[in-house]
């Protein structure tokens, strides 16, 4: 890529500028002495004995009241031989709640960690080992390596990153994966969304991993989809085909994606959305379990997709 | 202004978020309409914005320049709504009504013609190379802000940047050869 910028960023720059109105700003400060206003009038009031004395009283109350409902509960339970609510099994929801919605809208996508890359550019490239420094091979199974290097043409020195694979590139060639480098490199098989593909992953930044899945064919590597993050490949909802789990923690949220094949399309189900969770909630997959756990200011919990949902029920850690 | 003291800082008061909206808010609207491309919703987006940092001021500890924290919350502002049904529906009108012979929005409120093409080039790439691109051309982020505020390795930004410079001048000139 061209260090400089092109000449025709000039013609360009400066000439769109976005419009922030006064009017505009005076909402936005309109908006918080408003909201600046209420939250002294609740510091006031839950200051206020009275209240206190009212709040303490329905709480009572209702304490109570529930006390009355779960024994009855317990007892039409006993009564028609019913099991009661037991804490081992699954909490499974009956209502719409924690739905997962699968979509594959295609605006979202490159910001959901999987990109599917256009035919066109999907093939590596070859290259003669002879045009490149090498500056570090790393050995990915006793027969294939990944290769870090700069181009001996380019003056920048941007460093690359590319394959050897045996059967695949020949001597005395590589094929370039593209910029940048990762630390950590695995190389392995994957069955995900049912198709033959290999991964390399690794770390590609700070607190960053890059998954690639390509697909190795006789003579060529192709890429058929990037995760820019880990990605776990398991079958969570039993239909027999493996989904990708990814799941980031970089910049301001750690998000987790459901990605599966359906109807020969890639679609997508945001976890952190199916669980409500709020900003400074936390959510994460946890691989050996294969549940997903919700760590919010009132406690943790831990879900899982039910047989044949597309719904994530609570479990007991 | 020296936005340097906002690292330190619990709250701001009513002049200081003023004049932090005077000082970025016509970059935090064009951000948000470059990931919008609707200029109503990038109106409600930039004011999002700003009352969320408002609020959250206290995270800001200089981890980034003010301008990149205030592009990451403007960020999740946006996709947040355009994960909405609601917009869905006004995205697909949009579309829709695009491919009227009507001058594009961009077109419209801008005064040089050149300018105006290439706008209307950069609009109508995929998201993530328009985001990138518009970073770069308006907003001046470098590699390293970008990757960080997009959550993308620098080589993917550059990779995405270089992708989206050659889109534009490819479209760019065969434009102009249709124009001859």
């Amino acid at each position: 890529m061209k260090s400089t910028k092109p000449d025709w960023y000039l013609e360009v720059k400066g000439s769109f500028k976005g419009n922030f109105t006064s009017e505009m700003k005076e909402n936005v400060i309109h908006h918080v002495r408003h909201k600046k206003k209420s939250m002294k009038q609740l510091t006031f009031l839950k200051v206020s004995f009275s209240t206190m004395i009212g709040i303490c009283a329905i709480v009572t109350l209702i304490l109570l009241w529930g006390g009355i409902a779960n024994s009855f509960q317990s007892y039409k339970s006993a009564a028609s031989g019913q099991p009661q609510n037991n804490e081992l099994k699954p909490t499974v929801n009956s209502t719409e709640k924690n739905k997962l919605t699968f979509t594959k809208e295609p605006v979202i996508i490159p910001n959901t960690n999987i990109e599917l890359w256009e035919e066109y550019e999907s093939r590596f490239s070859r290259l003669s080992t002879s045009s490149v420094d090498l500056q570090e091979v790393i050995d990915l199974n006793g027969r294939d390596s990944y290769l870090i290097y700069t181009k001996s043409d380019e003056k920048g020195k941007a460093v690359f990153q590319g394959l050897q694979l045996a059967g695949v590139s020949k001597p005395g060639e590589l094929l370039e994966l593209g910029y940048g480098s990762m630390d950590n490199v695995e190389w392995r098989e994957s069955q995900a969304f049912g198709e033959n593909l290999y991964t390399l992953s690794g770390q590609c930044g700070p607190n960053l991993i890059c998954t690639f899945l390509l697909t190795v064919e006789d003579e060529n590597i192709n890429f058929r989809y990037m995760l820019n993050s880990e990605g776990y490949e398991v079958d969570l909802d039993g239909d027999g085909i493996a989904e990708l789990i990814a799941t980031t923690d970089s910049g301001f949220d750690n998000k987790v994606y459901i990605i599966k094949k359906r109807n020969n399309e890639i679609v997508w189900a945001d976890v952190n959305s199916a669980l409500d969770a709020e900003s400074g909630d936390s959510v994460t997959y946890e691989p050996q379990r294969q549940t997903f756990k919700l760590s919010t200011h009132d406690g943790v919990r831990y879900y899982r997709i039910g047989k044949g949902m597309n719904q994530l029920v609570q479990v007991k850690k | 202004m020296d936005t340097d003291y906002l690292n330190h800082v619990v709250t701001v008061d009513s002049t200081e978020l003023y004049n932090l909206m005077t000082l970025y808010g016509d970059d935090v609207w064009g951000y948000a309409y470059a990931i919008t491309k609707n200029r109503e919703l990038s109106k409600d987006v930039a004011q999002e914005v700003f009352i969320k940092a408002f609020y959250k001021i206290h995270t800001f500890r200089g981890q980034s320049s003010i301008k990149t924290w205030l592009f990451a919350i403007t960020r999740n502002v946006a996709l947040n709504e355009l994960k909405s049904s609601y917009l869905r529906r006004i995205l697909l009108f949009e579309r829709i009504t695009s491919r009227e012979v009507t001058p594009s929005a961009e077109t419209a409120f801008l005064h040089n013609q050149a300018a105006a093409e290439i706008w209307d080039i950069v609009m109508k790439l995929s998201i993530k190379l328009r985001e990138v691109l518009v970073l770069d051309l308006e907003h001046d982020l470098t590699i390293k802000e970008m990757a960080k505020l997009l959550g993308l390795s620098e080589g993917t930004v550059k990779s995405r940047l270089y992708r989206a410079r050659n889109a534009v001048e490819k479209e760019w000139k065969k434009r102009e050869e249709r124009g001859r």
